[in-house]
């Protein structure tokens, strides 16, 4: 391995590797290593001056590897690997060590150690290095067109992006109407504007866009294929009304006599068993609710069938599936409150008075099950006194220790909702921390503090009870002016925190997409790919990645859009670098990988009269499983060949020389 | 081993999508966990050949962890479950050689920084209290 | 069918005769077979404040012994219970104190073994008898009749070691009351203290607890109460004439039960045989209404 040169460059990363461990003295260690031939440190290995001095070595010392001691490979893999490609050599011939997430982050109580360690995984790198070689990935053309999962705010934003780029969108959504959670708000903060007026037009837009096809009351159910090839099988729910007749008159509805509990007033108001899920729904068609049908849970009626001018009912409908093929996904399946009669203490569920904030927009809207009066639901009586209780189990060990960032101000709007309702009432808002963050919010919070009977308490309240008539009782520490204040109001409205939705986990394991602590989908990186996922071609929009407001919603979705476009608009997609590769002169054609491979990329034929394994490059995604399996070796996987890993290995099992 | 407490050498085989995304998580969060642990990345733990254990055990190491990603959560469908198959052969043929304290099979997802953090102090701890191997000078010596 | 060694305590065998009167009648009915516990002492519960090395002494006496029978422990009093289950868990997690004890406990031939389980009254009734069983076994219903269950703080609290019952939201107690036809209802402060421990300190506030929960429990339009902790039913069913002083002679009598004297009378056992003469609340009553008399 005489032509082996190598360059070993460990990055001071200001402070953060710099600060715990001194880079100079492991590029000093690196340097009487073999096949070193060059070894520095620099304050910034990933700024441009840093990127330059590696260019440069390279050229100057005619360098074949190059070692970057830095962050995680993660982070700054690809910045590397660019500054290779621009000097001449292949990417991978870049090695990385993760001197700062794995060492210097988590050992700064014990500098000797850290420094060490540093110079240990350097070591096993220079080690490792000299057995890596050129990879070649080799490129497939994409499909132009995208699935959107979800048709909220988030879908509906990133489905226009992509379809006015002249993309192809598929917008599944599980319910009958797209619209999602905006479409249940009264207004939205901090400007009151009014919800629907701004959403329907965007969801009729949608409706009437070429590049659009909506699946309505459907689901994702299986992803096969990969980046830029996906193939996504969708469930069509059976509506027992056939759509494409349907003109969405409403006479079925008009005259169904079942009644249920009506979801899009949060079980507030009554709907019929036939039923559009609200009136601006898009597409507009109704589904037959077939728990509450009088036809399905007794054999009788049929009313709908008979009132209904174009014969669309069809009772005997059953689910359908279609197979799409998409060259990119994007997720947007928001977000779903958390159960709040969990946090037993405020008898949410157990006292009817005990609303949440979600069923204070409905009651508060012109389409509610109030008409847009604020009555209480035990009695139908206008409150006089409205507690409205912030982080009612965010924030909460117990419960969701996260923030739902949207708390605090919808708390402040429903200040709004109560004060522009019944101008006598009085209301006190028991605060953890009041977090008005987003532009307008603050000047939207000192309005609304300063309203006459508005009162903001730093407290949560403790167990409420209930009274005869139904008000609520409590006690509550106010932190600020060190006083336990007993509360008797008639309504208390909680904002309460937020979640994953259910279905989030069934998909997220067809998508292989991780999660955070919160059950919310894992971004690439936090600050700089938050839209992105570690699979390729899956994209975030919205609250599935963490709790967003609308503004913040739709920010996102843009930009998971705009990603998708260009990931889209490339036209190709590269070939994973780790493949696995066969040596034929040692395979004996035994076949023990073949069962192995999860996409059954290997297959086994004859060759110059000898049975050899072969690898289909498209199907292979690079796991290795194959290369643990070959009893002679003659599996490798590229970057990851035995030899690289145990020389690796080696190092780091002996410790430093 | 020059004096003072016995530091074990451990050596650590973490997949990609997940436990190493831990690992970093770990890191970017602060969170302290023992020094004695190296990291080899791999992509999936279903690539942990037996052969590279054994290797870590003869180098030198005291301990080897295999982390991957929890069950059903595999990045590469089934991976992890190749992966404790082979684990659960190794252990047999590791406690041949009364070895099979030595090597432990953990899952750590990309959200489990912490779980990463008290994975590894357990093991190190429990490695700690095995003593050293040295398996390596053992041999040499014969 | 189940074994406990029944554990008595000293509330009950000094004054709550009633309680031990209606376990030993109702419970071998429903299949709870009773061993009794003659060796058993105080569980040092009261110790608590004053000496605590001898109330854990006193509890890890008592689980010994029942280790020793190999018998799980039925506890009737909530105090008794939370003190067994307290020292229980302390000395699963000390070591130290577990050496210490088991040196003391050898002074008298003891052998500590902290292994028995310990179950309260509620608990057999609910999870090992079972709902569906009570129900089956009722004969005379207790239709018409509101029943305000009252668990008593210590079978809440603290949540920090295994409770019978949850302790924001209460739930197995009024579902045996329901298994034997009578009404449940939310009041506020079902979980509430009784005022018990604060009787040798300020009886007056004591009293003041009992009159506002017997008022509220009244208002809610309650016709009877249960408890079924000794302590509980000494305040709200004893004292009610003492706390009807001290709010102005109002009007809070209301007629209180053990939860098994509840069951016996749905079984259509004798008055007597519950111990029911010896309750001082008005039960007559609620028996009137279903036809029984108290001294027949």
């Amino acid at each position: 391995m005489s032509d082996v040169r190598i360059g070993v460059y460990v990055c001071h990363c200001g402070k953060n590797i710099g600060g715990v461990i001194n880079p100079a003295k492991v590029a000093e260690h690196a340097g009487k290593l073999p096949n070193v031939v060059i070894s520095r440190d620099y304050v910034y290995m990933c700024s441009s001056p840093g990127q330059l001095l590696i260019e440069e070595d390279i050229k100057k010392y005619n360098l074949n590897r190059v070692i970057v001691a830095a962050c995680s490979p993660r982070m700054h893999e690809p910045t590397f690997q660019g500054v290779l490609k621009r000097a001449g050599l292949n990417p991978w011939l870049l090695q990385m060590v993760n001197v700062r997430e794995h060492d210097t982050w988590v050992h700064e109580n014990v500098p000797e150690k850290a420094e060490e360690k540093a110079k240990d995984l350097v070591a096993a790198a220079v080690a490792r290095a000299a057995h890596l070689y050129e990879i070649n990935t080799v490129r497939a053309p994409v499909v132009k067109s995208a699935v959107v999962i979800g048709g909220g705010i988030a879908g509906i934003r990133a489905s226009l992006d992509l379809a006015n780029a002249g993309i192809k969108v598929y917008l599944i959504e599980k319910k009958q109407s797209i619209g999602g959670k905006m479409a249940q708000l009264d207004k939205t903060f901090p400007t009151l504007d009014c919800s629907q007026c701004i959403l329907t037009p965007l969801m009729v837009d949608v409706s009437r866009h070429p590049n659009i096809e909506i699946y309505a009351y459907s689901e994702v159910v299986d992803v096969s294929g990969s980046a830029g090839d996906f193939k996504v099988k969708v469930r069509l729910k059976p509506t027992y009304v056939d759509w494409s007749k349907c003109t969405g008159c409403g006479a079925c509805v008009e005259k169904c006599p079942g009644r249920a509990p009506k979801e899009f007033d949060e079980g507030l108001g009554v709907r019929k068993a036939i039923y559009f899920e609200f009136p601006q729904a898009v597409p507009r068609r109704p589904v037959i609710d077939t728990e509450h049908c009088l036809w399905f849970t007794k054999g009788i009626c049929k009313v709908c069938e008979k009132v209904c001018p174009v014969g669309a009912i069809d009772y005997k409908q059953v689910e359908r599936y279609v197979e799409l093929n998409v060259g990119a996904i994007v997720v947007a399946i928001g977000y779903e409150l958390y159960d709040l009669s969990k946090l037993s203490e405020y008898g949410y569920g157990k006292f009817k008075n005990v609303i949440s904030g979600l069923q204070l927009e409905r009651l508060s809207s012109a389409d509610g099950p109030t008409r847009g009066k604020i009555l209480r639901p035990s009695d139908g009586k206008e409150p006089k006194t409205v507690g409205i209780v912030l982080c009612a189990g965010s924030r909460d060990e117990n419960h969701v220790k996260y923030c739902c960032r949207f708390g605090c101000a919808a708390a402040i709007k429903h200040v709004y909702y109560i004060k522009h309702a019944l101008p006598d009432a009085k209301v006190l808002v028991f605060y953890t921390d009041v977090r008005a963050f987003g532009k307008g919010y603050e000047e939207f919070y000192q309005k609304f503090r300063s309203e006459e009977n508005v009162f903001f308490i730093r407290g949560r309240p403790a167990e409420i009870f209930e009274g005869r008539d139904g008000s609520l009782i409590f006690d509550v520490y106010d932190s600020n002016t060190n006083q336990l204040i007993n509360v008797r109001a008639d309504l208390v409205v909680l904002e309460g925190a937020v979640v994953p939705p259910k279905d989030w986990e069934p998909l997220r394991r067809i998508l292989k997409v991780s999660c955070d602590p919160g059950g919310f989908a894992l971004e690439l990186h936090p600050k700089l790919r938050p839209f992105e996922t570690t699979s390729d071609g899956i994209f975030l929009a919205g609250a599935i990645q963490g709790p967003k407001d609308i503004p913040d919603t739709v920010a996102h979705a843009a930009a998971a859009a705009a990603s998708a476009i260009g990931f889209l608009a490339k036209g190709y997609v590269e070939s994973v670098p780790y493949l696995a590769v066969v040596n034929e002169d040692l395979c004996s054609g035994c076949s023990l990988c073949v069962p192995i491979c999860p996409y059954g990329a290997i297959s086994v034929s004859e060759k110059e009269g000898k049975r050899v394994a072969k690898v289909d490059v498209i199907k292979c995604k690079g796991c290795g499983a194959c290369a643990a399996t070959c009893p002679s070796g003659a599996m490798q996987q590229n970057y990851f060949t035995d030899k690289q890993v145990l020389s690796e290995v080696v190092v780091l099992a002996g410790g430093a020389k | 081993m020059s004096g003072g407490e016995f530091e074990p050498r451990i050596v650590v085989f973490a997949c990609n999508w997940c436990s190493y995304a831990g690992i970093d998580l770990a890191g970017t969060s602060r969170i302290k966990y023992p020094h004695n642990v190296r990291i080899v990345k791999v992509m999936c733990s279903g690539r942990v050949h037996p052969e590279m254990v054994l290797k870590a055990l003869e180098e030198g190491a005291d301990g080897v962890l295999i982390t991957g990603c929890h069950p059903g959560d595999c990045h590469y469908i089934s991976g992890n479950y190749k992966a404790m198959r082979r684990y659960l052969l190794l252990k047999k043929l590791l406690g041949e050689l009364g070895l099979s304290d030595r090597v432990r099979l953990e899952w750590v997802s990309a959200s489990e920084g912490e779980r990463w953090a008290r994975v590894s102090s357990d093991f190190v701890e429990h490695i700690r209290k095995l003593g050293p191997l040295r398996l390596k000078e053992v041999m040499e010596g014969e | 069918m189940s074994k406990f060694l029944l554990f008595l305590g000293c509330t009950i065998p000094t004054k709550q005769y009633s309680y031990e009167i209606s376990v030993r009648n109702v419970l071998p009915k429903l299949g709870v077979e009773l061993v009794d516990f003659p060796e058993s002492g105080c569980c040092g519960f009261p110790l608590k404040g004053l000496n605590k090395k001898a109330w854990i002494y006193m509890s890890a006496r008592l689980l010994s012994l029942a280790s020793k029978k190999g018998l799980p422990i039925l506890a009737l009093c909530n105090g008794c219970d939370t003190s067994l289950r307290k020292i229980k868990d302390l000395l699963m997690h000390d070591k130290d104190l577990r050496e210490e004890m088991a040196k003391l406990l050898s002074n008298e031939g003891v052998k500590l073994d902290i292994n028995a389980k310990v179950y309260h009254t509620l608990e057999v009734l609910h999870d090992f008898v079972g709902v569906e069983r009570i129900k089956s076994l009722v004969q005379r219903p207790l239709k018409g009749i509101k029943v305000a269950s009252y668990p008593g703080c210590h079978m809440l609290r603290p949540s920090d070691i295994p409770r019978p019952e949850d302790p924001v939201e209460p739930r197995k107690y009024d579902s045996v009351i329901k298994a034997l036809g009578a009404e449940v209802g939310y009041y506020p402060d079902k979980g509430g203290c009784c005022g018990a421990t604060l009787l040798p300190y300020s009886a007056k506030h004591a009293l003041l607890i009992v009159a506002s929960k017997l008022k509220t429990i009244k208002e809610y339009g309650f016709s009877a109460v249960s408890t079924s902790c000794p302590y509980c039913m000494e305040m709200i069913d004893a004292k009610q004439d003492a706390a009807r002083s001290e709010v102005g002679d109002e009007d809070i009598s209301i007629p209180v039960f053990y939860l098994t004297q509840l069951v016996g009378i749905a079984m259509g056992l004798k008055p007597k045989e519950l111990g029911l003469n010896l309750n001082v609340s008005p039960v007559e009553g609620v028996l009137d209404r279903l036809g029984v008399s108290l001294y027949e």
